[in-house]
Order: C-alpha cells, then structure tokens, then sequence
C-alpha cells in the first residue's frame, strides 16, 4: 500500500496539473462554453423559445402529455395571440405597414418573405423585427415555438412524454467535447508517468526491491486510480455546470419524446441517459489510462513517448468521439456500426481490452527482459 | 558542419522518428488517394488537356478551340460552365467587401479603421488582377474550389506535422545531452555550450526536411490518383475560386497575381519559415527548462493559448487585443489557406501572414539568443 502511495503521489506533479487546468479551461471556453451560457441554445432564438417552452409544460402538466393536456395546451396559444394582436395595436410601425392583427402579419409575412426591395417592403420588415425582437419579449419566436411544440405533438401523440430538443443536442456535444478533454488530461497525467523512471535509470532498483517485477502492475494501478481520479473531478465539475439547464426538470421525461428528432435505442428516461453519458465518458477517458501508459513504458524518454502518443492520443480521441456523438441513439456511429442496443458501451469497452492488452503483452515481455540487455 | 551534420544524425538515429515520419506519409497519402471519383477525375483531365491545348484563359479564341474539339459530354460541360463568363474582378468594389466583414462581425476599437484601409489597398491589387483578367482563368471550372482545397489539405497537413516535428525536435537536441548523460562531458570541450547553435539548427533542417518530404509525396501519391490535374498554371484568383465566409461567398483575392504553382511555392517557402519559428520555440523551451515534458507542455499551453486568443478576445469585446492576437503563430498557421489573400477579419493588413512569420522570425530568434545567453552562463554544477 505505501508503494501504491508513493506511485500515486508521483502523478500529483503541480507544474503538469497547473498546464492541465490552464488548458482546459481554454478548451471549455472555446468549444463546451457555447452549449452552456446560452441554456443550452446552441443557436439562439427560436431555439430559446422552444426549449422554454418544453420546460414550461414539464413545469405544467408533468413529465407527460395526455390528450386532455394537449387540449390545455391549445389555449395557451389563444393567449399568445390576443397577446400578439395587443402589441400589433399598440405600436404605429404595424398600421404604417398595413398590419392590424397577428393573422393579417402572417399573410403578409408568407406572401413577402423573400423580398425586400420597394419601400412598402422596408415598412413591413421593420414591423416584422418588432415582433420578433426584444420589445415585444420576442413573441413572434413564442408563438412560432409554441406552434411547432403542438404540431409535434399532433404529428406524435403515441410518445407523450416531454423532453427539449435543444438541451439533448446541447447536451451531447457537451459530453463529447467534455470526453475529449477528460482523454486530453489523462494523457497528459499518465504519459509521462512510467517513462520519467525510466530515463531516471529507476528501473534496476524498482526491479531488485522485494515485490520484483510485480512492481510494474502495481505501478499501473496507481496510475489507473490517479485516471480515475482525475476523470471523476473533471466529470462532476461538467455535469455540475452542465445540470444548470433544465436537467433536473427533464430527469424522468423518456428520450423517446415527441418533441425530439433522434430515434432512442433504450427507453430510459432523460437522467438515466444522463448519468449513462457520464458513465460512458468516464470509462472512455479511464480507458486510456492502460493505452498510455503502455506507450510511456514502451519509451526511453519524453520526446518518443512524444511521438507515439500524440497520434495515438488523436486517433483514441476521434474514436472516443464517435462514440460519445449521439450515444444510446440508433444514430450514433459505434451503434450503426454494430446494431446493437449498448454498442458504446461495447466499443469503449473494445478500446479499453485493446488498451490492457498491449499492456499485458508488454509486460510480460518486461518480466522476462534481462536487466544486463 | 561537422558538428551540424553529427546533431542530424543523433536526431536520424531515433527509431521513433522513422515511424512517426513513415505514420505521417500513410496519412499523407491516403488523404491524397481518398475521395476519388471515376467522373471528377475524367473531367479535370479533360479540362486540364483542352487548356493545354487552347490556353486556360475565357476569352474567344478559348470558345472557338474549344468548339473545334471532338464532341463529348465533357466538352459540352465545360462549354456550358464557362458560357459567358465576365472579368469578374474588372468592377469589385472591395470597399463593399469591407463593409460585409463590418456588419457581420461589428468589430470595435482599432479593427474598424484597419480593415477599411486594408480593403482600400486591396482595390488597387483587384483592378490589377481585373487588369489581367485573372478572373478569366478556367482553372477546373466548377470543380476548382474542391481541386484546390484537396490539394491545400496536404499542404496544411504536412505543415501541421512538421510543425509538431520541430517544436518537439527543438526540445529534444537541446536535451538530448542530458538524458544520455553527455551533457557535462559537452560542454567541457572546446566547442562547448556553442553546439546550442548546431543543435537548433539541426532541428530545422530536419523539420523543414520532413515538410518537404511529406508535401512531395502528397503531391506524388495525387499525381497518381488524379492523373497530374494540378493545373499549375492557372490562376488562383479565377472566378470558379471562392471563399466561403459564415454568411456570403466571395472570390479568392490575393495581393499579387499566382499561378497556382506559384501560389503552392509561397506556402511552401513561408511554410519553411513558420517552421523556423516553431523550431526557435521549441529549441528555447528546451534551453530554458530542464524537463523536456513540461517544455513541451509548456510550449502546448502557450500555442494553445494563442490559438484561443482571438476568439476569447473578439467575444470579450477586446478587438485591439484581438488586432495584436492574429500576428500570433498558432492563428498564423490556422489561417493558412488564407495565406496571400485578403483574409477577412482574420487579418489586419496586407500581406500579413508574410509579415507576421517576418515578426515572429525576429522575435523567437531573439527569445532564443537570451535562452542561448542565459545557458552559455548557466553553472554546470
């Protein structure tokens, strides 16, 4: 155990740690950020409205929709428009371009759009970016999310249960960016982990101690449980940021709603594929662990290890995000490529006893090297 | 020399650095081959012979050769995709261009004045290509934007590579003497701690060699797979090259007229250069810090941080900062296939990748001079 100790606390070197965080959180602000400060809107408005709205029927009728709901629901419609038909009425630049009520705009706005060349046209699309724009509480995107909202419903009343589109797209983009800098980090912690003893001529001595060369497999456990460790904080720091957008509200909706696009391989609901994705990154990013550090033990300094590892590192990279791209969806790739329910799971699974089994190998070619070699 | 040509073979000797290069090839190569389509290449064939036959340039004589050919389904195409083709760039008011780039991206600070000054300069380099009837090149017609990005996707994978290849070469000669326990042995003799020099330079050579290996073969292996359609001696300011932006298309404008071997050689000799510039990054990194691992994670952190500078910096509303960022290294080798052209918001003045490698050449050759400095110094003990 002390031994385990020591090898652990080799991996808490500051200065990597420190290059680490300063990198990630680069890399947060410039990719994960995006689907985060924004609700999970990757891009704006309408998609705000409709992820509003998904959260506001959660918040009324519960995780599911039922018919005598949807009826409900057809009012809130009515609302909006007496609303719209309000503002429309109280602001001039409507009645300058000929507009007296909501209906009146939409048949104008579906005979016009397109065009925008004579004055009369500059009337009516002045009006328009007042409907549409902060003044009015951006109604005109409401009304239109509202009614895609019911349209989906009425096109799929077999699904009912209600769950963003917006927050799942949000979602895996983030856990797949969210992946590739966990793998980054474990890269970064273990790379140099076995090959530093190395060039320090460490391994005679590790070698003649009692456990012998039973220490390599010791060593590797400790750098496992630092991966771990280190994918673990980084994981909950994700999720915690991530859980900010109406995760909690969409916790028991079913994915297969009729409100999202994707077509769901199991019908779990919106936290057990929550906590899946968590699941899977962090077997992904810990199944590099075995890969990384048989590549370290394989060098004889920093700069080959260099050389293997970074290809090796884009390669696990682009796989890792194949494979957390649109998990647990018939969509995804490792399920389109295997056609079966849990393919991601089979296919990190797959990297991970690719990863242990080079190690293997090369540790039992470590056990029979002679040390005067 | 000699010395120079020992510190090539220490780094020759690595086994690693066979693999990696033989690892960089196969990529190299498959980007080349991959993507073949029977159809795509038997047109950009036949474009490539009719203009080596009738010239590459839209004018009548071209239709009337052209019309004289052996009919085919090829030559229809390309008589239909090239009818009525104008001198495009003879009337392009860049101005407009700069007011596009304004609106959409509503920079502040010195941003404004410096992209209306560098799209006023590039009408005068517009009305000389319009002059020329650089516009007027065939090129592939309507297949050049996917002819020139195929080929420039081997250009730029062969520079990242390389460039990788040099920050990592720079760190390990000028540790190489400490991890085989030579170091003090080195510097004692008479040559000394001046080796530094050998070393450094070695790691270009051999980082600005492997470039040009790996561009050779790319441009070998799509010789092959292509049938030699380079088309080296249209222009690249021809009407059918455009550049896509977020929400508008415009032409391919460069600051001087390039035939596209011309253009290809430019990369290549500024490519050489942002080389140099990784080189004296990585060789400085590997001067000052000890550990090879934490220079090289260093010079990571440094790269990477300038890589996201522009965009932290223009969301922050910072857009002087923003304005010094885009002369960074990093954002001058993300911005290569921009390189000798107007660049968007991208860059501030003309030519400013030329510029910016010029710069930063200076610079990191005296960074590594101080680090060259402090080591001639250094304490062995």
């Amino acid at each position: 155990m002390r031994v385990f100790g020591w090898e652990l606390k080799k991996m808490a070197d500051f200065r990597i740690l420190g290059i680490l965080t300063v990198a990630g959180l680069l890399l947060y602000l410039m990719f994960m950020e995006f689907y985060t400060v924004f609700g999970g809107y990757p891009n704006g408005h309408p998609l705000e409205e409709y992820n509003n709205t998904a959260i506001q029927w959660v918040k009324t009728y519960g995780n599911t929709m039922e018919p005598g709901e949807y009826e409900q629901a057809k009012v809130e419609m009515d609302d909006l428009l007496m609303e719209a038909d309000a503002f429309i009425a109280s602001h001039p630049a409507f009645a300058a371009a000929g507009i007296q009520s909501y209906a009146q705009f939409i048949e104008k706005y579906d005979r016009w759009a397109g065009e925008n060349s004579s004055e009369e046209d500059a009337r009516f699309w002045a009006a328009e970016s007042l409907l549409f724009g902060e003044e009015s509480g951006w109604l005109g995107y409401r009304i239109q999310a509202l009614e895609f909202c019911l349209g989906a419903y009425e096109l799929d009343p077999a699904h009912p249960d209600i769950l963003s589109d917006e927050l799942l797209e949000a979602g895996y983009h983030y856990f797949a960016y969210g992946t590739g800098l966990l793998i980054l980090g474990v890269f970064l912690v273990t790379a140099p982990f076995a090959v530093r003893d190395s060039m320090n001529r460490m391994r005679p001595i590790q070698w003649s101690g009692r456990m012998g060369r039973r220490m390599e497999g010791l060593r590797f456990l400790a750098c496992l449980a630092g991966a771990v460790l280190l994918a673990m904080i980084g994981l909950w720091i994700f999720a915690a940021i991530f859980s900010q957008n109406g995760v909690r509200v969409f916790w028991n909706s079913r994915l297969d709603s009729f409100l999202t696009g994707l077509d769901a391989v199991f019908p779990m609901t919106y936290g057990q594929y929550f906590l899946s994705n968590m699941g899977l990154s962090l077997l992904l990013a810990a199944g590099a662990c075995p890969l990384f550090f048989c590549l370290s033990q394989a060098s004889e300094h920093y700069i080959a290890m260099l050389l293997k590892g970074v290809p090796v590192l884009i390669v696990y990279e682009a796989l890792s995000a194949a494979v957390m791209f649109q998990a647990f969806y018939r969509e995804n790739t490792a399920y389109r490529l295997f056609r079966i329910p849990g393919a991601e799971w089979l296919a990190a699974g797959l990297l991970l006893a690719a990863g242990l089994a080079a190690l293997l190998i090369l540790q039992m070619r470590m056990r029979k090297k002679d040390l005067l070699d | 020399m000699r010395c120079l040509g020992w510190e090539l073979k220490k780094i020759f000797s690595m086994p690693m650095l066979w693999i990696f290069l033989a690892g960089c090839i196969l990529v190299n190569g498959w980007m080349a081959g991959s993507g073949v389509s029977q159809e795509e290449r038997e047109r950009l064939v036949y474009r490539q012979t009719v203009q080596e036959k009738n010239g590459g340039q839209m004018v009548p004589d071209f239709w009337e050769s052209l019309a004289k050919e052996p009919p085919s389904a090829l030559r229809e195409q390309l008589l239909e995709e090239t009818a009525g083709a104008e001198n495009t760039l003879e009337d392009l008011n860049t101005a407009e261009l700069a007011r596009l780039y304004l609106g959409l991206y509503q920079p502040g600070g010195g941003l404004v004045g410096l992209l209306e000054k560098k799209y006023a300069a590039l009408q005068d380099a517009v009305d000389a290509l319009g002059g020329e009837g650089a516009a007027l090149s065939v090129y592939a017609a309507r297949d050049t934007d996917r002819q020139f990005q195929r080929l420039y996707d081997g250009l730029h994978a062969a520079l990242t590579e390389s460039a990788f290849l040099a920050l990592l070469l720079g760190i390990y000669t000028m540790g190489m003497e400490r991890l085989c326990r030579t170091e003090s042995l080195l510097l004692s003799a008479k040559r000394g701690r001046k080796t530094a020099l050998e070393k450094g330079a070695a790691a270009w050579i051999a980082a600005a060699g492997s470039y040009l290996l790996f561009v050779g073969f790319f441009l070998a292996v799509y010789g092959i797979f292509w049938e030699g359609t380079f088309f080296w001696n249209a222009n690249v300011a021809s009407q059918f090259h455009t550049v896509q932006e977020a929400v508008f298309t415009k032409p391919f404008l460069t600051w001087g007229s390039f035939t596209l071997g011309e253009y290809f050689a430019a990369q290549m000799g500024l490519s050489l250069g942002l080389l140099l510039v990784f080189s004296l990054m990585g060789s400085a990194a590997g001067l000052w810090l000890k550990n090879s691992y934490i220079a090289f994670l260093a010079v990571f952190a440094f790269l990477f941080a300038q890589f996201a500078a522009p965009m932290l910096l223009s969301d922050a509303g910072c857009w002087n900062g923003y304005i010094a960022a885009t002369f960074f290294p990093a954002v001058l080798w993300h911005t290569q296939p921009l390189w000798f052209t107007d660049g968007g918001i991208s860059t501030v003045i003309p030519w400013q990748e030329s510029w910016g490698i010029c710069l930063n050449l200076v610079l990191w050759a005296g960074i590594f001079l101080l680090a060259y400095r402090r080591f001639r110094r250094k304490d062995v003990a």
